[in-house]
């Protein structure tokens, strides 16, 4: 971080390799097409470079990342419903790959159930309970009070369960392999 | 198998594509002015030209 605020791409590249999975994952998750969630990811990395020397140094990096990236998805204005949300990044790809039909089969249901999720929840969820945020970091991302973030995973979880029971379950292509 | 590990599981299933080649584009400092040789040497000549005329004039 240090490197990237004196003007270092080599400080930012170090950002990229350890975080950049997981904002495209979270884009994707959030807007569903692929080139939409690898410009925001793209686009995310960028500002943090341009930003960086407002950053403060004391402040953890992955919240801001996120952050800037909840940001870019806003201003697509993807939360507005202009989009398929909860599609992952790729999700075709995987429905191309013939080695099992099972496998698509999984993802389409976790597409589908996080579909289902308004937007705020769904970013809350996924911040916390996925990408491992605090509830303190996700909820000055998403500009609410702690207890709001509490209660939207909350809510979130409780739509998730029923319709990812069968997975759950531990039936499922992810079943066999755990 | 818990919610957030099902979806953590269904992420890495999808390929992440590799940017880094386009962000360091965007990113990278301009390169410095680089003066080819004939251009070099012209502006060096009127340099100087103009150098000892401003020793001429006084």
């Amino acid at each position: 971080m240090e490197r990237m605020r004196a003007g270092d791409p080599a400080g930012l590249e170090h950002l990229y390799r350890r975080y950049f999975a997981a904002i495209f994952r979270f884009a994707g998750r959030q807007c569903g097409a692929r080139p939409t969630a690898e410009d925001i990811a793209q686009d995310t990395f960028v500002r943090a470079f341009r930003y960086a020397p407002s950053h403060q140094p004391v402040a953890p990096v992955a919240p801001w990342l996120f952050r800037i990236a909840f940001r870019l998805c806003l201003d697509r204005g993807l939360q507005a419903g202009r989009c398929t949300p909860g599609l992952p990044p790729g999700a075709d790809r995987a429905r191309e790959d013939p080695r099992t039909a099972e496998a698509a089969e999984f993802q389409a249901a976790v597409s589908t159930a996080l579909a289902a999720l308004p937007p705020a929840q769904r970013a809350a969820f996924l911040l916390h309970r996925v990408h491992g945020l605090p509830i303190r970091g996700v909820a000055a991302i998403l500009e609410c009070p702690a207890g709001t973030v509490k209660s939207r995973v909350h809510h979130a979880a409780r739509r998730l369960r029923p319709l990812l029971q069968a997975y759950l379950k531990g039936e499922g292509p992810c079943a066999s392999r755990s | 198998m818990r919610i957030e590990e099902l979806i953590a599981r269904a992420d890495t299933a999808v390929p992440v594509p590799d940017v880094w080649p386009r962000i360091a584009a965007v990113v990278a400092p301009p390169p410095p002015i680089r003066l080819s040789g004939w251009l070099f040497q012209d502006i060096k000549a009127r340099l100087v030209r103009l150098t000892w005329r401003d020793r001429r004039a006084g």
